[in-house]
Parts: C-alpha cells; sequence; structure tokens
C-alpha cells in the first residue's frame, strides 16, 4: 500500500481530544507496519490543513509520539517514523495495561454486553487489527 | 452603430434572463435555486419560483421593448441597466429567504484523512484549454500588431448605449483587451488553485468512490471556469480585430458587424459551457451527498454561521472553503488571511481604476 492511499480517521465531535486522535492512528499504522522506519510524515502545518485544526494540536501529537520515540521531530516542523531502529518507549507498565483493558470491558459490560459477547468483541478486535495488517504487508 | 449597442442592450439582458430563468425554474423535486433542500417542495417553495420567472420574463421583455424602442434616452438608459439587474438580485432575495427557512443542518465531523499530499493545481488544468485561451489572445496581438501602423492617432474606443462614441483614445489603449485576456486566464488559474486546496476528506464508508467522484467534481468545476474563459476571451479577440479593421482608413462599416459577432461569441462562450455544465456537476454533487452526506467533507460543522452562509472557524487553517450551498468557494472568515484576500479582491480593481483614470485623464 503506497503512503498516498494511508488514512487517518478523525471525529471532530468525539470526546477524544482531536491531538490524541491524530496520535492513536499514526502509532496504529506504524503499529500495523503501514508506515516504516525512514517513512516521511507531512509537516504540522499540511497535516493540520489536511486534517482542518490548529497545527499546535498536530505538534500535541508529533510531540506524544516522539516521546514514545515512535518518530523524530525534524527542523522545520517535519517529522520522520523512527520504528524499529529506535526502542518503544510508550509501552504502558504491566498494571496499567490491564487497567485500561479493564477500563473498557467496564464500558462494555456497563452497556448491556454478556461476557460472550465482550469476548467475540475484543477478539474481532485483535481479528482485524493484524488481519489489517497482514493484507497490506 | 446604434444597432449593434441595440445588440449589446439586448445580448445582456438575454443572457442575464437566461440565466435567471434557468437559475430560478423547478428542476426537481427537492432542489431549488440550485440549493438541495432535504425535502421535498413545499407550495411556498412553488410560489417562490414562479415569482422569480415571472419577475424576470416581466423585466426581460420591458427591457427588450425599450431597448428596440430606442427612445426617449432615459428608457433606453433604465433597459441597459436596471432592467438586467432586477431579476438578478429578486432571485438573490428570495434565495435568501429561503435559506432562513432551512433546519441548520450539520456537516459530518467524522471523515479520513489521507496522509499523501492532494492532487496539485495543474493537475486539473486542460493543456489545450489553456494554449487555446492563450491562442487567442496571441493571434489577435499580432494582427493588432500588424495594423498598429496604419491605424489613425485617435480611435473610437467607447460607445454609450445610443450607439454614439462617447470617448476616443490612442490605439495602445487597446492593449486593455489583451490585458483583460490575461485577467480572465489568472481567473481560472485562481479556480483551479482554490479547488486544488480543498481539503481532500473521504468518508469512512465507501472512501475509494467518494474519491474518484471529488476527483470528477473537480474536473468539471475547472473545466467549466477554463471553457467560459475561452468563451470570453474569443469574443474579447473579436472586439480588438474588429476594433482595429475598423479604425483603418476607409473601413469603418466593419465596425457594426464585428461588434456584433463578438458579442454573439462572447454570449454563445458563456452561456454553452454554464448549460453543458450544470446537469453533469449537480449529479456528481448529488452522488457525493448521497454517500457522504457532504459533496465536500472537512469544514468544521460548528463553523457554519447565518444559516450556513458564512463560515468563521478559529479552529480551522484553511482559507479558502467549499460553500455549503451551492456551487463554489468561500472564506473562513476567521482567519487574516481571508479579509486580506477580501481587501485584495475590492481594493486592487479600485486602484487600477483609479490610476487608469489618471493616466487616461478621466
Amino acid at each position: 500500500m503506497s503512503r498516498n492511499e494511508l488514512t487517518l480517521a478523525v471525529d471532530l465531535e468525539s470526546t477524544v481530544p482531536v491531538y490524541r486522535q491524530i496520535a492513536d492512528e499514526i502509532r496504529a499504522l506504524v503499529a500495523r507496519g503501514k508506515l516504516c522506519d525512514g517513512d516521511e510524515l507531512p509537516s504540522v502545518r499540511q497535516l493540520g490543513a489536511m486534517v482542518g485544526v490548529n497545527q499546535n494540536t498536530v505538534a500535541n501529537s508529533y510531540r506524544q509520539l516522539a516521546a514514545e520515540g515512535l518518530i523524530e521531530l525534524r527542523q522545520g516542523a517535519g517529522a520522520r517514523v523512527r520504528f524499529p531502529a529506535h526502542p518503544y518507549r510508550g509501552a504502558p507498565a504491566e498494571g496499567d495495561n490491564e487497567r485500561r483493558l479493564h477500563d473498557v470491558i467496564s464500558r462494555l459490560v456497563l452497556s448491556g454486553a454478556s461476557r460472550r459477547e465482550v469476548e467475540r468483541i475484543l477478539g474481532a478486535a485483535v481479528e482485524r487489527f493484524f488481519a489489517r495488517s497482514r493484507d497490506d504487508r | 452603430m446604434k444597432s449593434v449597442a441595440l445588440l449589446s442592450v439586448v445580448t445582456s439582458i438575454v443572457v442575464v434572463g437566461l440565466c435567471v430563468h434557468l437559475t430560478g425554474r423547478i428542476w426537481s423535486r427537492e432542489r431549488l435555486f440550485l440549493l438541495h433542500l432535504g425535502r421535498e417542495l413545499t407550495e411556498q417553495d412553488r410560489a417562490r419560483s414562479r415569482r422569480v420567472v415571472a419577475v424576470n420574463a416581466a423585466s426581460c421583455l420591458l427591457g427588450v421593448g425599450l431597448a428596440l424602442g430606442g427612445e426617449p434616452r432615459w428608457a433606453l438608459g433604465l433597459a441597459a441597466t436596471f432592467l438586467p439587474l432586477l431579476p438578478a438580485f429578486w432571485l438573490l432575495g428570495e434565495m435568501i429567504a429561503l435559506v432562513r427557512t432551512l433546519p441548520a443542518q450539520r456537516d459530518p465531523a467524522r471523515y479520513l484523512v489521507p496522509l499523501g499530499p492532494s492532487p496539485s493545481a495543474l493537475s486539473y488544468l486542460s493543456l489545450p484549454l489553456q494554449i487555446a485561451s492563450l491562442a487567442v489572445g496571441l493571434v489577435a496581438a499580432t494582427l493588432f500588431l500588424g495594423w498598429r501602423e496604419r491605424l489613425p492617432a485617435r480611435v473610437p474606443l467607447h460607445w454609450n448605449a445610443l450607439g454614439e462614441v462617447d470617448r476616443w483614445g490612442r490605439p495602445a489603449e487597446l492593449w486593455t483587451l489583451g490585458a483583460l485576456m490575461i485577467v480572465n486566464l489568472g481567473i481560472g488559474w485562481l479556480v483551479a488553485w482554490t479547488v486544488a486546496r480543498e481539503r481532500w476528506a473521504l468518508p469512512p464508508a465507501d472512501p475509494e468512490r467518494y474519491r474518484g467522484l471529488q476527483r470528477r467534481r473537480r474536473v468539471l468545476i475547472v473545466r467549466l471556469v477554463e471553457w467560459v474563459v475561452l468563451g470570453a476571451n474569443l469574443g474579447l479577440g473579436a472586439s480588438w480585430v474588429a476594433l482595429s479593421v475598423a479604425s483603418l482608413p476607409g473601413q469603418g462599416a466593419w465596425l457594426a458587424p464585428g461588434i456584433g459577432i463578438s458579442l454573439l461569441i462572447t454570449a454563445i462562450g458563456v452561456i454553452g459551457p454554464v448549460v453543458a455544465f450544470f446537469r453533469p456537476l449537480i449529479r456528481a454533487r448529488d452522488e457525493l451527498r448521497a454517500i457522504a452526506g457532504s459533496d465536500v467533507l472537512g469544514t468544521r460543522p460548528d463553523g457554519w454561521r447565518y444559516g450556513g452562509l458564512i463560515y468563521y472557524a478559529p479552529e480551522d487553517p484553511a482559507i479558502f472553503v467549499p460553500k455549503r450551498l451551492g456551487i463554489g468557494q468561500t472564506l473562513n472568515f476567521a482567519r487574516l488571511g481571508a479579509w486580506i484576500f477580501l481587501a485584495a479582491m475590492v481594493g486592487v480593481p479600485l486602484a487600477l481604476s483609479a490610476v487608469a483614470a489618471r493616466v487616461l485623464g478621466h
């Protein structure tokens, strides 16, 4: 898949801040192998214009990803993917990982999902994540 | 020459009248004045359309009648200036009143943003049409230069509505027509540039089909403008040649038919593309809306104010955004650049007119 076909999903009315949505989407593209080490990302100005948000919002996303070691910020406000060349520093602590997953499960249960449905939803999400990664390699 | 002046007045009345009629008449059950209402037309909507069509028809008939009557002088002035504008302003008033009755629409806030660059402005331009528009100017300029030495020191440059020459000047002033051709070309490039800068956002559902349709919509818009520019430049070129030939010693008889032909070329060249591209453009927009709920995704839903007429979104860095209702672009009035552009659009022609008036001694 060429970089021209890669897309970021944005929801301007989501409760998740846009800077986090952008960071999450780029992180997922790297995790799926769609963005590889050395790939250039648009400048904060370009991406801000494309998404329709202030460039400071994109700069926040890039700073977060840079802190995780996933990207390298370059002079002139550009950025480049640095994974797996650099070790990933954004992995949550083991307990934190479980806490986040439990939070997702709690919300599903409170929405009325049974244990079997929770297992199906999580399983399908994992399946889709890796299936997309395989398709694009 | 009086007949040419009358032809010019009648042509302008007919051209504006035809445009107002095509915009004002009912084309489909959910669309009025080019606006997709998102509901079926009501009796009130149909009455609006009937009023526009009736006012337009009455105004056109009266204008043509006064122009053909030719006397008194004030009647011709009325036909040349006020009557073509009346139906256009009436249509605008009905359109604003209609928009005010529509419920506020919310544009989709969820979309996909391609990471790659969007197509450049050059990719939308047609090389043959650009060359044709340039060639028209070059041919007219070359012919003019060939006759330049034989032209008298003073040539007629402007006529009043009665066909009397009301301004004479140096032959060099005819270069203004060439400058207008370049301005027309520039307008075409500006449209291609603003279209290319539209946000290239895609809906989560069926993004590839949307991408293809969006590309088609943009090409249609630019192609329409390129054809109109070519038509207008052909008309200007014909005027330039006609004025030059008719100013040559003993060739005055060419003036009336020459100007008449150039008016006809301009009218056909401008209206023809609008009529030809109207339906394909509307169809492309409808298909885009059917997929995504918007013909251009990516404007901020909370940015549209005053019934969606004004876009004011401080968070959005875009200066030009697609119009929510109707075809074309509007400005994001939260950006300083938008105000600078607006000031330039008003100020530059005013400054040029002031300079021209000073240079020409008017």
